[in-house]
């Protein structure tokens, strides 16, 4: 996880995938690593520099990619 | 040998697919969806561009409603059984005389198994007004399906899918559409034809390896999943996963075929005047064939109606011993029922069936030109 980041935890490889490419659309630097997202079982997360987090938050919401979750970390 | 059998697999296929393929075992090795190792990352990202490229091409609703699957057969299954199983087994559904076994048999299955009725619809070869009526007259309160082929793998007429989509749009019916045979000659928006589900192979008119299909889904519209099994998320859960299309990709994807699909397609946006064409040699192909003395045909062809393909007979030869002989003058071809029976009785021809000549993407004007002076050969050592 990159420091000061924002990690949006999704399901499936399919709509991850969606959510990085459509992040890098708004120039968002992006990382895909597969996580438990806190015990949820396989997921991804898709981390982005915690100064992007509002704007992926709110492209992923728009896209309609559903989020299981995200963590940040300082 | 010159190929001639495209309604059952297209080959050649394009240097771009075999290029797309040898890069799949030897480049883009991972499994997608699994892994977090850079290989599984980069495969997924080239299987995702795959679905969006497929999802672009059909008009559908986004990437995550583009499912692979290994053939039609298998996406005509888990859309069949996959509605089905959504309305409990209960209920009717529509097919037409026109469709392949892999529509016939799950609903003669289903029947069978679960006594869920299902009324086979006459097309018209002249009149789509009559096959939109005869569809409509057909519903019932409980028709849950209604199942059409796009275009006849037999005779080649494409049936009016819009017209049909149109009329059902609105209501609780889904709407399946077996496009095997038009997908990659006749354009098709699922969006524009209030199509549920679209299933099709992607090794025909799309040119990409065998083992590789599609089914397209409705957000409105999605099946009940039939096949469970790992999908690479969720794992902790012992139940399929909700989002698609995980939820009807159980099991590791075809990654060589998914991305030997995506260059097909890319070969076929390139190639925007190829459906054209081969319409043309088929229409010459028929304007020949009536000349030979002998030879029966079974349609009028017009190259709005039909996609590439035509069927014909010799009088007193069987089919299968006349694609034989053509296969011994260098022309492959394919006789007998070709998995449609009920087009077969259609046709009058369930006895004998029929010889089919199906073009494509590489076939030439010569090519066509020698494959009838091979036909009046067959002819003439019958009829002199």
């Amino acid at each position: 996880m990159m420091e000061g980041a924002e990690a949006f935890c999704i399901e499936a490889s399919t709509y991850a995938t969606k959510a990085m490419k459509l992040l890098r659309t708004y120039g968002i630097p992006t990382r895909m690593k597969r996580s438990d997202c806190g015990g949820g079982g396989c997921a991804y997360e898709i981390s982005v520099p915690y100064r992007y987090a509002e704007t992926a938050d709110a492209a992923l919401y728009k896209a309609g990619i559903p989020i299981k979750g995200r963590r940040s970390e300082e | 040998m010159i190929y001639l059998d495209n309604a059952a697999t297209s080959f050649p296929k394009p240097e771009a697919v075999a290029r797309a393929v040898a890069e799949a075992v030897t480049v883009y090795g991972g499994n997608p969806g699994r892994g977090g190792c850079p290989p599984s990352l980069m495969t997924g990202e080239k299987v995702y561009e795959c679905r969006e490229n497929a999802d672009g091409f059909f008009g559908g609703y986004g990437a995550e409603y583009t499912v692979f699957t290994s053939n039609a057969t298998s996406a005509l299954n888990a859309a069949i059984f996959g509605v089905a199983k959504k309305k409990r087994y209960r209920g009717h559904m529509i097919i037409t005389a026109f469709e392949h076994n892999s529509v016939l048999r799950p609903a003669e299955e289903l029947k069978r198994s679960f006594g869920m009725e299902y009324t086979v619809v006459k097309p018209s070869l002249y009149d789509d007004e009559a096959t939109v009526s005869g569809i409509a007259s057909a519903l019932r309160k409980d028709t849950v399906a209604v199942i059409m082929t796009h275009a006849s793998n037999v005779c080649g007429r494409i049936l009016p899918i819009s017209r049909v989509g149109r009329f059902l749009s609105g209501s609780d019916i889904t709407f399946i559409v077996d496009a095997s045979q038009s997908a990659g000659n006749e354009r098709i928006s699922m969006k524009e034809s209030y199509i549920g589900i679209l299933c099709t192979a992607a090794h025909k008119g799309l040119m990409a390896p065998a083992g590789t299909g599609l089914m397209l889904l409705d957000p409105e519209k999605m099946p009940a999943p039939t096949v469970f099994g790992g999908t690479g998320s969720n794992s902790a859960q012992p139940v399929q996963p909700e989002l698609p299309p995980e939820r009807f990709e159980s099991g590791t994807l075809n990654v060589p075929g998914i991305l030997g699909l995506n260059a097909g397609i890319n070969v076929l946006r390139r190639s925007p005047g190829s459906a054209k064409r081969e319409r043309e040699l088929a229409a010459r192909l028929h304007a020949g064939l009536e000349q030979i003395r002998g030879v029966t045909l079974y349609t009028d062809y017009r190259i709005d109606k039909y996609v590439p393909t035509v069927c014909f007979n010799i009088d007193g030869i069987k089919s299968l011993d006349v694609s034989d002989a053509l296969a011994g003058l260098g022309f492959a071809t394919r006789g007998g029922l070709h998995c449609a029976p009920l087009a077969h009785e259609y046709f009058g021809t369930l006895d004998r069936g029929m010889t089919r000549v199906s073009i494509g993407f590489y076939n030439t004007l010569q090519e066509i030109d020698g494959f009838l002076n091979a036909v009046e050969t067959v002819s003439a050592a019958k009829h002199g």
